[in-house]
């Protein structure tokens, strides 16, 4: 995985270059922001899974996954998803997901996954909640 | 990571098309030249009456068996042709779920579901639990993970069956007849799987029924098989409501679910005297 940081005005972003996915880590306020493209899958999951074990470990106290470029998630997908979740939870962080394409919202629909996750349309609409309206 | 994953077909795409495909058993053509081809998120439901050929047709198209002659072409690759090995990989694409479940009596539920994705990922075992615990929260059965097959209702085994076809997560799933020994809420259940699997996640099905509430419920498409002097031809294929106005009386009679009609159900009298005799 190639990975390598930019600086965007006062931010800070973090590109991480995979065969099929692409992910951008931005720190906006108290908010971090993985922009994820490409398909989430049995190859990329793990990868995903990966970066999302070290935000758990550093104690990310809001993360936000932006799903607009996400073509797809599958079920090993959805699995690590809940794993960030259920850790998270354990150190009072919080966690949403924003701007869902109607296939991967039919994909969290189906396994009921909707109701669990904080789910959201926009960027701005998820960090205002995350932060309790001080985004 | 497996960097070489086959690109998805596009929607719309022709995923399985299938040609002049003829499969004889002694000297009885069981099937007789059939051809079809199923696009990319379609649900094709293959019906017809008891031995017209609907499992000797699945059994083909998922490489179970070489057909006589003919082609199959899955995912743009001849898999009457393709080597062992290269079977195997398309294998990979495609979820079966068999008529009676196929489970591994030996393995508990869970374990059966996780199989496939223990030797063909490297997701994580508490991952695979998890997938496994939403497999079978889709087929209505959450909280079997440690039982047994044989401690399950045929029905539950068939679903199970199907959580397991569908642990990968494939583009393109066979079904033989996934709803038959199934009580009616629960044919309603998997039927709505099923059209919510096609419709909104873009999985292609291939189900083998005649279940006629069931085939006219999922199905985008139809193909009948006929029997006795139609045996393995292609009586019928199209829409449900095209296949609804089409006059052909084999398959008015199969939809009406008619004892009398072309469909034969006994030898004619000379046929039958010749059989019984030893004349013929």
């Amino acid at each position: 995985m190639k990975k390598s940081s930019f600086a965007l005005g006062r931010l800070t972003d973090i590109r991480y270059n995979l065969p099929l996915m692409e992910i951008v880590e931005k720190a906006e306020e108290k908010v971090l922001i993985l922009i994820v493209t490409g398909e989430i899958d049995l190859n990329q999951s793990p990868t995903l899974r990966a970066i999302l074990r070290d935000k758990a470990k550093e104690k990310t106290p809001h993360l936000l996954l932006d799903f607009a470029q996400v073509a797809y998630i599958d079920s090993s997908g959805l699995a690590t998803l809940i794993e960030y979740y259920q850790s998270a939870r354990a150190y009072s962080g919080k966690f949403a997901i924003c701007s869902l394409t109607s296939r991967v919202r039919s994909s969290f629909d189906l396994m009921r996954l909707s109701e669990v996750f904080s789910i959201f349309p926009d960027q701005a609409t998820a960090q205002k909640s995350l932060t309790g309206g001080a985004a | 990571m497996n960097s070489a994953k086959p690109k998805p077909t596009p929607p719309g795409e022709v995923i399985l098309e299938v040609k002049d495909l003829v499969q004889i058993y002694g000297k009885r053509p069981v099937l007789n030249g059939i051809s079809f081809q199923v696009r990319k998120g379609e649900t094709f439901v293959i019906m017809g009456g008891s031995g017209c050929g609907k499992t000797t047709l699945l059994r083909n198209l998922i490489g179970a068996q070489r057909p006589t002659s003919g082609s199959i072409h899955l995912f743009g690759e001849d898999i009457t042709k393709i080597s062992p090995q290269d079977l195997d990989r398309i294998r990979l694409r495609f979820g079966m779920n068999f008529q009676f479940g196929a489970l591994f009596q030996s393995m508990t539920v869970g374990e059966n579901i996780a199989l496939p994705l223990q030797e063909h990922s490297q997701v994580d075992p508490s991952l695979i639990e998890m997938v496994v615990k939403m497999k079978l929260e889709l087929v209505g059965l959450t909280g079997f993970e440690n039982f047994k097959p044989t401690e399950l209702s045929g029905g539950m085994r068939k679903r199970v069956g199907l959580a397991r076809a569908l642990a990968l997560d494939p583009e393109l799933v066979f079904s033989d007849e996934p709803t038959s020994g199934l009580d009616p809420v629960m044919t309603a259940v998997v039927d709505q799987l099923t059209l919510d699997s096609t419709r909104k996640i873009g999985v292609t099905a291939v189900v083998v029924s005649h279940d006629m509430t069931s085939c006219f419920r999922i199905a985008t498409r139809l193909l009948m098989l006929g029997s006795g002097p139609r045996q393995g031809e292609v009586v019928a294929e199209g829409t449900p409501e095209e296949m609804k106005i089409n006059p052909d009386p084999f398959l008015q009679q199969f939809l009406r679910g008619e004892a009398d009609g072309p469909i034969p159900f006994r030898l004619s009298q000379d046929d039958y005297l010749k059989h019984l005799l030893g004349d013929g």
